[in-house]
């Protein structure tokens, strides 16, 4: 069983958008965080996650903007560069060009650009949990469900 | 067609370029981009680069320093504003030759650093700092005799200007500053719009096309009843997307008054936005008599409806287990003979008759509106971002509540806020409001 966190802040309204993974209920445990608020007081939940669906939000203004109006990007650093965790993580973005880059320096799987279906992100969510299976040297881990 | 960023950066070259040629004062900007301290200078200004620095620079090592000291320089300006790297002010190179440097800011955000001169300075103190930093690089170089000759001559050609004319200069690009604040403001707010436009309508698209591609999928194994459910939530997906494209593009069109009845038309919005409200734990409760009707035109009203409910779910704390279930309440009734004004909270109240009116009021409890925003009418305006929605409650696109009063006004009607306090304790989500938004429509328009 892998449990996936999903941080969006429009949790409540893209729900569909996960319902292939809830459906697939003894593979995966989802866990919604609906938003960043909430993310900062859930970082254990976070932590303890083996793939994080992330909504960078925005991002308004792009590299221009500090930090903290990117709370998506923040978030990402601080788990990768503070907390050195080194799952995997899918972003979701309107506009994931601008910050593609960006995202690459933090090692995100995968950036799905919005409008997305439910379908690619079950596929995204996939490839992402077999790669990490597998290590450097191409050798794959005991599968976990 | 060049996109918003390559004009920006398009015209800010040619300040800088306009800059040098009005003053023979090569000037470089430092801005972040893409997280890192980024310098600009143009080729034009390139060209005008002192022989001093073109000598310093054709030594492998001399580059290197100057690189170095630039970053130095730009990370310093933009990040530490110390007693020895302060914000504004003159700067020596570390080859001795110095610079003014001056922040440009928006909204107290230093978001570039402009430094200009490459120049000396008619000051005891500033000859004997800078001689001082070029007998250290002519050492450290380890340049020959002949090199060092040919720099130190260099060094006394450069030109040597006067507290007086540097800061004559700086008046200058104060002008030039203004523009770049404009250039800056106007560059990010329409970014931010943009950005901010993209997301509320690719955030209901994904929606309906998540919904779409689900009922698709198992719309073989769906019962009858299951199946119209769905349908009717693709059905809800594609209004509330409408009512954001209609929203943001305000391609409704003139005014078509009909008297039609109201309750249909609050239950539409309801049942909208009701699978996303469940979704949080929030009950849309509604209040209107079934024998209701006014002239309205029907298309504006129900999206200025749309909007305030949408809001109304959007700003709602969540209903959390062990505590009280929240509610949206979208009530409707006929109002005969009563003042408008309300004591407590806040609110825009002004008093009038509001006999034969047709009220609609929408209330939550959750994200309040400060008393300053309501008394100004500050939440109206277009682009407006509420200034207690963070964290979970991020702004939309800006543009629903004045979308909302448009429509009101065109209706010869007003719409009252209040946004009172319920409690002073801090949940995760902010201090708690009940916030009430009112409709007053005339139940007749004028002829």
């Amino acid at each position: 069983m892998y449990t996936i966190v999903w941080i969006d802040e429009d949790v409540s309204i893209l729900e569909d958008l996960i319902e292939p993974l809830r459906d697939a209920k003894d593979r995966y445990s989802i866990l919604e965080i609906p938003g960043f608020a909430s993310a900062k007081s859930q970082l254990d939940v976070i932590l303890s996650a083996d793939i994080i669906l992330l909504d960078i939000l925005g991002p308004s203004g792009s590299s221009y903007l500090p930090e903290e109006r990117r709370p998506g990007i923040a978030l990402l650093r601080e788990l990768r560069e503070v907390h050195h965790w080194k799952k995997p993580v899918i972003c979701l973005s309107v506009k994931a060009k601008d910050v593609a880059d960006e995202l690459a320096t933090y090692g995100v799987t995968e950036v799905l650009t919005k409008p997305v279906r439910p379908s690619d992100v079950k596929k995204a969510v996939e490839r992402a949990l077999s790669h990490a299976a597998t290590d450097e040297s191409g050798n794959l881990h005991s599968s976990r469900d | 067609m060049p996109g918003i960023s390559q004009r920006r950066l398009k015209v800010q070259d040619r300040l800088l370029d306009l800059f040098f040629e009005t003053t023979n004062l090569p000037a470089g900007l430092f801005e972040i981009r893409d997280g890192q301290p980024k310098s600009v200078v143009t080729e034009r200004c390139r060209e005008g680069f002192r022989p001093f620095c073109k000598i310093v620079q054709s030594i492998s090592a001399g580059c290197e320093r100057c690189e170095t000291d630039t970053c130095n320089r730009a990370s310093n300006a933009l990040n530490n504003q110390t007693d020895e790297f302060p914000s504004e002010g003159l700067v020596c190179c570390h080859a001795g030759l110095w610079n003014e440097r001056v922040p440009v800011q928006v909204n107290r955000e230093i978001r570039s650093v402009l430094f200009y001169g490459e120049m000396r300075v008619k000051d005891p103190e500033k000859e004997k700092r800078g001689l001082s930093r070029l007998e250290q690089t002519i050492q450290e170089l380890g340049l020959d005799d002949q090199q060092a000759k040919d720099l130190r001559d260099a060094y006394r050609n450069v030109p040597r200007l006067t507290s007086a004319e540097i800061d004559r200069h700086k008046e200058a690009l104060r002008a030039y500053l203004e523009w770049f604040h404009a250039l800056v403001d106007e560059h990010d707010h329409l970014e931010m719009a943009a950005d901010r436009v993209t997301h509320e309508i690719q955030t209901r698209m994904t929606a309906l096309i998540a919904k779409a591609e689900n009922l698709t999928d198992k719309i073989e194994r769906l019962a009858p009843q299951d199946a119209v459910e769905r349908a009717l939530g693709v059905l809800h997906a594609i209004e509330a997307l409408n009512t954001v494209v209609q929203t943001l593009t305000d391609a409704l069109g003139e005014y078509h008054f009909k008297t039609v009845e109201i309750f249909p038309l609050l239950l539409k919005s309801a049942s909208i936005y009701e699978e996303e409200a469940g979704r949080r734990g929030i009950e849309i409760k509604l209040e209107c008599p079934l024998k209701l009707d006014a002239e309205v035109s029907e298309a504006h009203f129900q999206h200025a409806l749309n909007n305030l409910v949408h809001n109304a779910v959007k700003y709602s704390f969540e209903t959390v287990p062990s505590g009280r279930k929240r509610f949206v309440l979208i009530s409707a009734r006929v109002a005969s003979g009563i003042g408008a004004t309300e004591s407590g909270g806040s609110r825009n109240a002004t008093s009038v008759d509001n006999a034969n009116h047709l009220v609609v009021s929408i209330e939550n409890y959750g994200v309040g509106i400060t008393e300053d925003e309501i008394r100004t009418g500050e939440l109206f305006q277009l682009d407006a971002r509420g200034k207690l929605t963070h964290g979970e409650f991020r702004p939309g696109s800006g543009k629903g509540l004045y979308f909302v009063k448009r429509v009101v006004d065109g209706h010869h009607g007003r719409i009252e806020v209040r946004s009172d306090l319920v409690a002073n304790e801090v949940a995760p989500q902010g201090k708690p409001h009940r916030n009430r938004f009112t409709v007053y429509l005339p139940l007749r328009q004028r002829r």
